[in-house]
């Protein structure tokens, strides 16, 4: 047990150093691309923390890339790699976009639920079909997600474009009409955009930690993940599991959509989404895969997200440089193992002998 | 034990570096801020590009020189912000707000409804608006008659085509392309009723290949003249004219330069002008809200002067002539492709 303790704190502190490392990096590319680090980064912080609103833009960017990174968790514990979320994400929007304008007199609780319900069967819908051509014939998921995102990207810019079955004809935005107002997720923090979706967010990382970790259903869909001819062997239904784990893993980017549009942006237009679904990938990665974990690694990228604009507002840094830092950090997380073992074996040893 | 140890070690190793990184940063940061003090402020004035960005050479290009103008001319400190996603129009704008930039602008008609809502939760500041309307007392909206200019470019590839037929690449289908278009229709229509029109959209603003594509289709199926309002996706659109060596039309700004053998003409919207205008009524403590129109009256529309280049002297005058009508109210081009449909070329 005590060993296990350890374990985990030896990896948390990788994922630190990692972050720490990247933060590193970023500084001496700003150093020599001319800018003046401090001021980036102190507007960086300033911009995520500094205000009352930009805190609230931290998390209100930090609940969509939670839901996301469960749907991308809940496929990966399988085997499986959802590239599809993006466009998970956009046929939730659509979904909820839709009953939200469509139902009108509903008390605020039942609409905002079938809202939700609609965006997550919409997500599962767009899941399913990538998980049935893998389990069924084998069809390589990354594909198959791709794809998908494809269609639903264009369909949502269909339906709002001019001609378009759900374009607002009383504007000339390319958009929906508003949602109804019991339909709107009610908002938190008064002259903020904060809304309840980040307890929901929370909320659901437990529930699905606990349908991993302490259900059969979880098991089996690990245990497929780990090794499916292991799994088959025992007498798990791989290809069942396989399209459950997409389902799961679509249905929780369709509520990452259908949150982001019933919370922050009460109308559809063609990509509401600002990139969630990739995000959620590299969020998942950071997590260590883990739906408790990515809690902390979604609150750091919509960290970054929410303090970019400042950073590009006062040092006029181009907010692609915060794109850098993630991308370093993930390298990082993948060099963590080479480079802890390295000082793990090199310095310590000359710190405490052989022993360590 | 001997774990315990590794992790201790691990601990004191990452706060010694943090700590040393904040001594580092800290100290730093005294410096720039002893510099920085005695300058006496300037005013701040901010714009949010739309998706296409900095570097379009076209609408968002065009507004930003309107800043660098005036901080030429006027002294005020120019920022620019690139939100390439609709999403983060309103966090953008409202970080601007919060900074208590003394102008926010807003470029282009997609941005109009973020710029609704931060002007209504900052009612002290000022905001502008290009190609967009938001009805508040401190928005400024800044109006083009693009209707006008594409009409003259209608004319002048009516006159100017050999195969009789000519294109029209739009990037998103907006109304503010619309209206391009169907100036654009009527302009061919007035000079020469029988040339054809191959009109087509990308559905983006921000994708060259798209557009090239879509060129291509259009010179393929005969069009030697290609008229593109499509901001980044329009750079296609003048690359398969050089590939083909046939003509297109530019936008925005005089765009000649980008194929000096290739790029016939350009409707220029004077964005700098409208947008200088609007940072001078700041400047002067005379901000107004309402709609704010240029169109060729103005001199916020004009044909490119390097049209004279390939355009003849006779199709030159006739379009000057064209113009003049327009000014004075004789001809009223179509600003809408319902206009159009009724629209009927008068005679000359």
């Amino acid at each position: 047990m005590s060993r296990n303790i350890n374990e985990s704190v030896l990896t948390a502190f990788k994922v630190l150093v990692a972050i720490f490392l990247a933060f590193l990096f970023g500084y001496i590319v700003l150093y020599i691309m001319g800018y003046d680090p401090v001021v980036a980064y102190g507007s960086l912080i300033k911009g995520a923390f500094g205000s009352k609103r930009g805190f609230a833009e931290t998390l209100i960017s930090t609940t969509p890339l939670i839901f996301g990174s469960l749907g991308f968790i809940l496929a990966f514990q399988c085997g499986l790699f959802n590239m599809g979320l993006e466009g998970q994400i956009a046929i939730g929007g659509i979904v909820a976009a839709y009953l939200g304008y469509t139902i009108p007199g509903l008390p605020p609780f039942i609409h905002i639920t079938i809202c939700i319900i609609g965006a997550a069967a919409g997500g599962a819908l767009w899941g399913l079909g990538p998980g049935f051509l893998k389990a069924r014939f084998g069809i390589h998921e990354v594909i198959g997600t791709i794809m998908m995102n494809y269609i639903a990207f264009d369909v949502s810019s269909y339906l709002v474009s001019t001609h378009g079955p759900m374009k607002d004809r009383l504007t000339d935005m390319p958009a929906s009409p508003f949602i109804h107002d019991s339909a709107k997720i009610i908002r938190i923090w008064k002259g903020t955009r904060l809304h309840w979706g980040i307890f929901l967010a929370i909320f659901f990382s437990f529930v699905v930690w606990f349908l991993l970790f302490r259900t059969r259903i979880g098991y089996k869909l690990r245990a497929v993940g780990k090794n499916q001819f292991a799994a088959e062997a025992g007498g798990i239904n791989v290809p069942r599991y396989m399209i459950l784990a997409m389902v799961l893993s679509g249905l929780f980017g369709g509520i990452a959509g259908g949150v982001e549009i019933l919370g922050i942006h009460y109308r559809l237009f063609a990509a509401f989404s600002p990139g969630y679904g990739w995000d959620a990938i590299a969020v998942s990665l950071l997590g260590l895969l883990s739906p408790i974990g990515i809690i902390g690694s979604a609150f750091l990228f919509g960290f970054l997200r929410s303090g970019s604009i400042l950073m590009q507002a006062i040092a006029g840094v181009s907010k692609d440089m915060i794109s850098v830092i993630t991308g370093v950090i993930i390298f990082f997380m993948g060099m963590s193992d080479p480079v802890g073992n390295f000082i793990k074996d090199k310095l310590l040893r000359k710190l405490y002998g052989n022993s360590v | 034990m001997r774990e315990k140890r590794v992790v201790v070690f691990f601990v004191s190793l990452l706060l010694i570096l943090a700590s040393g990184f904040m001594l580092f940063a800290g100290g730093k940061q005294e410096k720039t801020t002893g510099t920085s003090a005695p300058k006496e402020k300037k005013m701040v004035m901010a714009m949010v590009t739309n998706q296409s960005g900095l570097g379009d050479q076209a609408f968002n290009d065009a507004t930003w020189a309107g800043f660098k103008l005036a901080e030429k001319k006027l002294g005020i400190t120019p920022k620019v912000m690139e939100a390439r996603e609709q999403a983060q129009y309103v966090p953008y704008l409202s970080t601007l707000a919060e900074q208590k930039a003394d102008l926010i602008v807003g470029v282009g008609f997609m941005i109009q409804d973020a710029v609704k809502e931060v002007a209504e939760m900052y009612p002290d500041l000022h905001f502008g608006i290009v190609d967009g309307t938001v009805k508040l007392p401190n928005v400024a909206s800044l109006h083009f008659r693009e209707d006008q200019g594409a009409f003259l470019m209608g004319a002048i590839a009516a006159k100017m085509t050999k195969s009789g037929i000519v294109g029209f690449v739009g990037g998103m289908s907006t109304p503010i392309t619309n209206r391009f278009e169907a100036g654009y229709r009527a302009g061919v229509m007035t000079a020469n009723p029988k040339v054809k029109v191959l009109v087509s959209y990308a559905g983006t603003f921000a994708d060259p290949a798209k557009g090239e594509e879509m060129a291509m289709a259009e010179y393929n199926q005969g069009a030697d003249i290609v008229f593109q309002v499509a901001g980044q996706t329009g750079m296609g659109v003048i690359n398969a004219a050089k590939k083909v060596n046939k003509w297109a039309i530019g936008v925005d700004r005089d765009q000649n330069y980008l194929a000096p053998d290739n790029v016939l003409s350009s409707m220029v919207k004077r964005l700098d002008i409208a947008v200088f205008n609007a940072i001078k009524m700041v400047v002067d403590g005379k901000f107004k809200g309402g709609i704010y129109s240029y169109g060729l009256k103005e001199g916020g529309i004009e044909i490119a002067p390097t049209t004279s280049k390939h355009v003849p002297k006779e199709v030159l005058d006739y379009v000057n002539m064209l113009k003049d009508k327009i000014i004075a109210g004789e001809i009223t081009p179509p600003a809408t492709l319902k206009e159009l449909e009724s629209y009927k070329p008068p005679k000359i």
